[in-house]
């Protein structure tokens, strides 16, 4: 039966099997929103405007983003306890992923990049716009942090990590890889 | 019956003083420490027993227990540094 400990940590109770299927299941799904939405994926968690319109790019991107974070804290992981394994790791970027459909879509609806334009170029913004950037922050905040949540629960149950200590270090190595893999994903410029 | 290995009042590990043969009566008095394996709680002792019964393997008892393999493992782990712990108090 289904809890709030297996809603925020699935890790605990499914096969590394069931998570991989899940996950690849959404990574796909993912990718082709993030097509349609014309949104690329350049780092876990981060969605910017894809320029070239193609389904090969989305993939390739949100592929990158996902092998990116998993090389990281795969090795992150091994250093905290050599018996992390790769598939773990794995499902934990993968499944802290599911939940990006929802936000692709808001910004696809919203149509974020319009409002977001406005407020760049400190054009006035309208009463109904700073609406729909609410609405927008309401609609997709709550599936960042759960996304979060589960990196790190995901994370965790891999890496048998207690201390504060390391569970520090993972957040700071979190989010130094954010902007790293979003800069290395500027210079494909695909 | 459950073997009580904890003082109820401290929660200090507990010694055994007494034993009885159940055959003819004879009483033995001394003051002896619990052999490891019963220093740990009902259900660490289950969770080796479990582990001795799947031949060794965690994947085998993830399944029975119906938990993920790197839960289990975790336990294991854990359970591995306190036996270690108990191991280097004694």
């Amino acid at each position: 039966m289904m809890n709030w400990k297996i809603i925020f940590n699935p890790f605990l109770k499914f096969t590394e099997r069931q998570l991989l299927i899940f996950g690849l299941l959404f990574f796909f799904i993912n990718g082709f929103i993030g097509y349609y939405a014309g949104i690329k994926m350049d780092s876990i968690f981060h969605f910017s405007p894809l320029k070239n319109s193609d389904l090969a790019i989305a993939f390739f991107y949100c592929g990158f983003s996902v092998v990116f974070a998993v090389i990281v804290l795969f090795i992150l992981g091994i250093i905290f306890n050599n018996k992390t394994r790769l598939i773990d790791i794995l499902n934990a970027v993968l499944i802290s992923q599911v939940f990006n459909f929802p936000i692709l879509l808001a910004t696809k609806l919203i149509d974020l990049e319009k409002i977001t334009g406005k407020a760049m170029q400190n054009l006035h913004l309208e009463f109904t716009d700073l609406i729909l950037l609410l609405v927008f922050i309401g609609i997709t905040l709550p599936f960042i942090i759960y996304g979060i949540v589960l990196l790190y629960n995901g994370f965790r149950t891999a890496t048998n990590i207690k201390s504060w200590k390391e569970i520090a270090i993972f957040a700071v190595v979190l989010f130094i890889l954010l902007p790293i893999c979003q800069s290395i994903s500027y210079i494909f410029r695909l | 019956m459950k073997l009580p290995i904890f003082c109820p009042s401290c929660d200090s590990s507990l010694n055994v003083s007494q034993m009885k043969c159940g055959q003819c009566e004879t009483t033995v008095n001394g003051n002896y420490d619990l052999p490891l394996y019963l220093k740990l709680s009902h259900e660490e002792q289950d969770f080796i027993l479990n582990f001795f019964l799947s031949s060794g393997s965690i994947k085998e008892m993830s399944k029975q227990a119906e938990l993920s393999y790197p839960t289990m493992r975790n336990k294991m782990d854990d359970l591995i540094e306190k036996i270690n712990q108990l191991k280097k108090s004694v």
